[in-house]
C-alpha cells in the first residue's frame, strides 16, 4: 500500500490520487473519502435535511465514485464531479420520497391503513451559528417547498458557499441561468417567509 | 408601518441565517461503514444470483432449454448418420460397377 502525505497540493496530487484509485489502490480511496466526506455530507444534508439520509447518500456517492472513477475524464474539477453525484443522488431520494407520499395519500383515501405522515420535524443544521438556529430552521422549511432547480442552486451557493460559476458547472447551466435561479429562489423564499411570519407573529 | 418594517427585517434576517455557517461534519467511522456496505453489496450480488437461479420457474426453464438443445443435437446427429449411410451405399455401388465393368 502506498503512503500519502496528509495534506496534498490540489491539482497534481489529485490526479495522481485518481489514477491510483483507477488502479484499485485502497489507500487512495480511503484518502479521497476522508478528505472529501464533509463536502459530500454537507451537500446532501442541505438538500435532504436529514442526518440519516445524508449519511446514506454520502456512502452511495463514494460507492459510485469507486465504481465509475474510470468515467471521470478530468474535464472539470474532481470536487465538481463529487457535487454532481451528491446532488443527483439526493434528488433521486427526494423524488422517490415524494412518489411514496403521493401513493400513501392515494391509499389513505382508498381506505387502507396507510396513515399520512405529519410534517417532518424542524431541521437544525449543526454548522449554523447558535443565534441563527431558529431562523435557519424556518428557512430550511421554506427551501423544502422550492422547485428542484432553485433549491439546489440556493443550497449550494448559500450553504456550501460555492460561486455561481461552479454552481453552473455542477448543474450544467450558464452563470446567468444560475443568477436567475437564485434570484427567483430568493423572491419565492421572501414570499413564503412573509406568509409564515404573518401567521406566526 | 412599524410592524411591516419588523416583518421585512425578520424575513431578511431569516434569509441570511446561513451566513457564517460552517460545514457539517460527516459522522465518525463513515469509511468503515462504507467499506462494510460495499462488501455486503458485492456479497449480496452473488446471493441474489443464487436466489434467482434457485427459483423453480427459472431452474425448470433452464432445464427445458437444455433438454431442447439436447434433443436438437441428437436429431441432427441421426439425420447426419442417415445421410452418411446413403452416401456410403452410393459409393459402394459405384465401386462395384467400376470393378465389374469390362475394360475397353
Amino acid at each position: 500500500m502506498k503512503e500519502y502525505p496528509e495534506k496534498f497540493s490540489p491539482r497534481a496530487d489529485e490526479q495522481k490520487l485518481i489514477e491510483n484509485l483507477r488502479n484499485g489502490d485502497e489507500s487512495a480511496f480511503r484518502l479521497i473519502v476522508e478528505t472529501r466526506k464533509d463536502l459530500v455530507y454537507n451537500t446532501a444534508l442541505g438538500l435532504l435535511q436529514s442526518a440519516e439520509d445524508a449519511e446514506d447518500i454520502t456512502q452511495e456517492v463514494f460507492i459510485k465514485v469507486y465504481e465509475s472513477v474510470h468515467q471521470f475524464k478530468g474535464e472539470s474539477a474532481f470536487s465538481t464531479w463529487l457535487y454532481k453525484i451528491a446532488v443527483t443522488k439526493s434528488l433521486e431520494l427526494i423524488r422517490s420520497r415524494k412518489r411514496k407520499k403521493r401513493f400513501a395519500f392515494i391509499t389513505s383515501i382508498l381506505g387502507e391503513n396507510n396513515e399520512l405522515k405529519h410534517d417532518p420535524p424542524e431541521f437544525h443544521h449543526p454548522g449554523i451559528l447558535l443565534d441563527n438556529r431558529e431562523r435557519a430552521a424556518t428557512l430550511f422549511k421554506a427551501i423544502a417547498k422550492l422547485p428542484e432547480n432553485q433549491r439546489v442552486a440556493f443550497t449550494l451557493h448559500k450553504l456550501e458557499g460555492i460561486s455561481y460559476i461552479e454552481v453552473g458547472e455542477i448543474m450544467q447551466l450558464s452563470v446567468s441561468a444560475v443568477e436567475s435561479l437564485i434570484h427567483r429562489a430568493k423572491s419565492n423564499l421572501k414570499k413564503d417567509l412573509k406568509e409564515y411570519y404573518i401567521k406566526n407573529i | 408601518m412599524q410592524q411591516k418594517e419588523d416583518l421585512q427585517k425578520e424575513v431578511d434576517l431569516t434569509l441570511n441565517s446561513f451566513d457564517g455557517a460552517s460545514r457539517a461534519e460527516a459522522p465518525a467511522f463513515l469509511y468503515t461503514r462504507l467499506i462494510a456496505r460495499m462488501e455486503s453489496r458485492s456479497a449480496s450480488i452473488w446471493s441474489r444470483w443464487v436466489e434467482v437461479l434457485a427459483r423453480p420457474a427459472v431452474s425448470l426453464g433452464i432445464l427445458f432449454i437444455v433438454l431442447i438443445m439436447n434433443g436438437y443435437l441428437i436429431l441432427s446427429n441421426i439425420s447426419q448418420e442417415e445421410e452418411t449411410t446413403q452416401q456410403d451405399y452410393v459409393a459402394q455401388q459405384i465401386t462395384y460397377f467400376e470393378s465389374n465393368s469390362p475394360n475397353p
